[in-house]
């Protein structure tokens, strides 16, 4: 379970919900705009809270927006 | 095309960690140079190196002050997220590993001093309660400028 990593659809799904901004979707939030690029980028996973909240700002289950994968070259 | 927002603030606490780290190394310069004097090749420059940690004080000053007075404005709604309060932590972390490794030491060396002066002569470094002031007076600006440097760091890394 050691080399798992957090990826999300968080940039794919603003592009289909209106083109909206990291700025818009952080004050709906409640962080700044460089928690999302950072979260986006999978530089920081955000707390099951916030991954919540952004997830509820798609009106989406939190497992479509935010996925447990293994990182490349671990065997599945 | 997906929408990006082509400006860039900094996030306000790393605005106040920049301030912060600032305003610590023009204070500890000005104290160095109050306490122990101007090295010889600089006394030539004195006057501007002293305006310039003037001037490091002073935008520091008022980068905190406005970041404190625009808490209630749209811009400063968002003071302190997630993100900052993890990175805040770090830098707390390694303050006080740094406080309490030059807490020790300086602490090992006031006990250990009559031993040390008795053995090998001249190697105590704080003789006097006066340079342990000192050593204590640094090392408070050392431990600040380690939190501001560490926040620093994990901010400018993503």
């Amino acid at each position: 379970m050691d080399d798992y990593r957090i990826e999300n659809k968080i940039r794919l799904l603003r592009f289909q919900h209106g083109e909206m901004t990291q700025e818009e979707l952080s004050q709906r939030v409640g962080v700044t705009r460089q928690t999302i690029h950072s979260i986006e980028a999978s530089k920081y996973s955000p707390s099951l809270e916030l991954a919540f909240k952004i997830a509820m700002a798609f009106e989406l289950p939190i497992g479509d927006v935010f996925q447990y994968v293994p990182e490349e070259g671990t065997p599945k | 095309m997906i929408k990006h927002k082509t400006e860039h603030i900094m996030p306000r606490r790393e605005m106040y960690a920049w301030s912060s780290l600032g305003m610590s190394l023009a204070l500890l310069g000005y104290y160095l140079i109050a306490v122990f004097g101007w090295p010889s090749g600089l006394e030539g420059h004195s006057d501007y190196i002293t305006r310039i940690f003037w001037r490091v004080l002073g935008i520091g000053f008022l980068t905190q002050l406005l970041l404190d007075l625009s808490k209630h404005t749209s811009w400063g709604k968002i003071d302190k997220d997630e993100r900052d309060i993890m990175i805040e932590s770090k830098g707390y972390r390694n303050a006080y590993y740094f406080v309490m490794v030059a807490v020790a030491t300086i602490a090992v060396n006031v006990l250990l001093s009559d031993i040390i002066r008795q053995v090998g002569g001249n190697h105590v470094i704080f003789d006097s309660p006066y340079m342990t002031f000192h050593a204590l007076v640094i090392a408070l600006f050392i431990t600040e400028i380690t939190k501001s440097s560490t926040q620093l760091y994990y901010y400018l890394k993503n």
